[in-house]
């Protein structure tokens, strides 16, 4: 049987195959059908575009290397003069590279039968991006891709694969966002960082409190390859959840997941990282920065697994409490299967600190306006090697969300 | 410009720390009140700068005619009095540039701000960092001033702006002192040390405060001497308000 004929019959097993964590969601209450009958119309809407803005999308700038947009199900795509980038929609990557690629790519960094989400995208899941990184190519300029949800109640269900061959070195910007009321989120995306190869991701939501997410990850990066995640949420949502699995199967390989949320209305957050180990001198960090406020739950997870020796893995958790009907919950596991492996996690949640709100108040700043500038410090990333312009998105959105309160 | 009448103080959840403290400054003038530890001395100016946790139980504190003994500490910022920290918080995630341009604009600061940071010692690199982090004695005290510079207050109240610095730092913080009197601010510094004093110009008054009460004001240089050859324990035998 063919991979792709195989990977179909293991979904239809997993169809009704709960997720490991956060709440259901009935699948069948949403639309999969599109009422979008012309997109270059949409894209010319001024609040169209000032809400992919706020997610570092910016089709107009010349500083992004490729632009792949997917309103609904339906995609508009660019490449910016980089002969050694692809873009692609999955369906023309499929057409174009055949089953011998998909074997290699398809369902491999994470299982088509991870739960009912994986298996209802590979059975009915329309769009999403191919994006390859040829071997040695290093691309300066962000490469950007933007998933919009404009129908109302549509279900959309995007499968990514990110190809960043050895030597390659890539950033990503993927903006998340909401033209209507209600929706939900399910996109599967498939990392494969080469040799000595590179990947920055980073992914900002700001879908709205209506919206249910589940993105479903999975990383696999080979000898000396590095991941850097970027997980940025600072607006309303309902609830998302998502638990990214990273292997690190080369020796040397590192991978990092940095997360920062603020929790506002009542939005619910499940959110981690899973790292395995699995080479040696391999080394995994996880790092939340998390701000609850109003009647938000926030619950951060880190697994990191060691498998081989003279491992390495971080996890740590920074919670800062704004209300009393918040929650934060942080769940640190460490798992080593070897001797010799480095593996530690700390956690520190608590509330804005007494004297220094006095301190400011006593410069003359209200309690609001000092809490504001506390936060938005709290917010501030110390994501080192990210490139300016990605600093400065982040920056204005962290300024957004801080003035917000 | 500030008259505190018999002012009774106490932190949360505790008994009188300050007791029926009656003073007066006018502007322009810079008032000393020396004491031992724990006397009370920093209480009484949280109270005036009306920190959070301290509470006025009786009397009242005027600010140019008006009573503001219950009025918000950001209110009074707004009408004038600014309070330099004996220990100033860090502030972590906020960067020195951050805050300062959060002065800057509140308070409408139009003067040279590099020029203000070089002689206040700090740098470019200072900027970047978080506040008061691994900063060292000299130079938390030395930002204290320097936001006041920005803020552009009509009453300073030290709290011990000479304490664990070393003396480049007290020499600079003391010029600033003086140089804030000839622009007519007025100022009441709170210490326990005399090191300072040497450096300050024109002292106007002098008080000793212990367990919570003024036992003694008059001219500074008496009371300097006094201090100086008896300590502090020598005024729990003076009855308040009786010279030597």
């Amino acid at each position: 049987m063919k991979w792709s004929e195989k990977v179909k019959e293991l979904a239809k097993k997993a169809l009704s195959k709960p997720p490991a964590f956060g709440p259901p969601i009935n699948v069948s209450k949403f639309r999969i059908t599109s009422e979008i009958e012309d997109l270059q119309t949409l894209l010319r809407k001024p609040d169209v575009l000032k809400r992919m803005l706020s997610v570092g999308i910016d089709v107009k700038t010349r500083y992004r290397a490729g632009t792949f947009i997917q309103f609904d199900e339906k995609i508009i795509k660019t490449l910016a003069g980089v002969s050694c980038v692809k873009i692609l929609s999955l369906e023309e990557a499929k057409e174009e590279f055949g089953e011998e690629w998909l074997e290699k790519y398809y369902w491999r960094a994470l299982s088509v039968d991870t739960d009912m989400f994986t298996a209802f995208v590979e059975l009915y899941g329309r769009g999403g991006y191919v994006i390859i990184v040829e071997k040695n190519c290093k691309v300066e300029k962000p490469l950007q891709a933007c998933l919009y949800l404009a129908t109302e109640s549509f279900l959309q269900t995007p499968h990514n694969i990110i190809v960043i061959e050895d030597g390659a070195e890539a950033n990503l910007i993927t903006g998340c966002t909401v033209g209507a009321h209600r929706g939900a989120h399910l996109g599967i995306s498939e990392f494969y960082v080469g040799k000595k190869a590179k990947l920055t991701f980073t992914m900002i939501h700001s879908w709205g409190p209506s919206v249910d997410v589940r993105p479903r990850t999975g990383v696999v990066v080979d000898e000396e390859g590095v991941f850097i995640s970027n997980y940025i949420s600072l607006r309303p949502v309902n609830t998302v959840q998502t638990f990214p699995k990273a292997v690190l199967k080369g020796e040397k390989a590192s991978a990092t997941f940095n997360t920062l949320i603020y929790g506002l209305g009542r939005s619910f957050y499940d959110l981690g990282a899973k790292i395995v180990l699995k080479a040696p001198k391999t080394s995994g960090q996880i790092s939340s920065k998390v701000v609850a406020s109003a009647s938000s739950t926030i619950i951060s997870r880190g697994l990191i697994v060691a498998e081989a020796d003279d491992v390495k893995g971080h996890y740590e958790c920074r919670g800062l409490m704004l209300s009393n009907k918040a929650s934060i919950r942080t769940i640190p596991e460490l798992e080593t299967k070897v001797r010799n492996a480095e593996l530690t996690h700390e956690a520190a949640i608590g509330r804005v600190n007494v004297n220094e709100l006095a301190y400011l108040m006593s410069r003359g700043f209200t309690e609001e306006e000092a809490v504001a500038m506390i936060v938005k410090g709290f917010l501030e990333p110390e994501i080192p090697g990210l490139p300016y312009t990605l600093k400065m998105t982040i920056k204005k959105f962290t300024e957004i969300a801080a003035r917000g309160l | 410009m500030l008259k505190l009448c018999k002012i009774t103080v106490a932190a949360e959840h505790s008994k009188p720390i300050v007791r029926n403290v009656s003073l007066t400054i006018g502007k322009g003038e810079l008032h000393v009140l020396l004491g031992p530890n724990a006397a009370g001395k920093s209480t009484l100016l949280h109270a005036i700068a009306g920190t959070p946790f301290y509470r006025v139980i009786s009397g009242n504190i005027f600010f140019e005619g008006e009573d503001i003994t219950h009025i918000s500490p950001f209110e009074r910022t707004a009408k004038g009095i600014f309070l330099a920290h004996q220990n100033p918080p860090e502030i972590r995630g906020v960067t020195l540039r951050v805050f300062l341009q959060h002065l800057i604009k509140k308070y409408n600061f139009g003067g040279n701000v590099k020029r203000l940071l070089s002689d206040y010692g700090f740098t470019e690199e200072h900027l970047s960092r978080e506040v008061n982090v691994g900063f060292s004695g000299g130079e938390r005290k030395r930002l204290e001033l320097l936001q006041a510079e920005i803020i552009n207050p009509k009453l300073l109240l030290l709290d011990e702006p000479d304490s664990g610095i070393d003396v480049d730092s007290l020499k600079l913080i003391a010029e600033k002192i003086n140089n804030f009197i000839q622009r007519r601010k007025s100022i009441l510094l709170v210490t326990h040390r005399r090191h300072i004093l040497e450096y300050l110009e024109d002292i106007h008054v002098a008080y000793v405060m212990i367990s919570g009460r003024i036992v003694y004001s008059g001219e500074p240089h008496t009371v300097f001497k006094v201090v100086e050859e008896k300590g502090f324990k020598y005024f729990k035998h003076v009855p308040e308000g009786v010279p030597t």
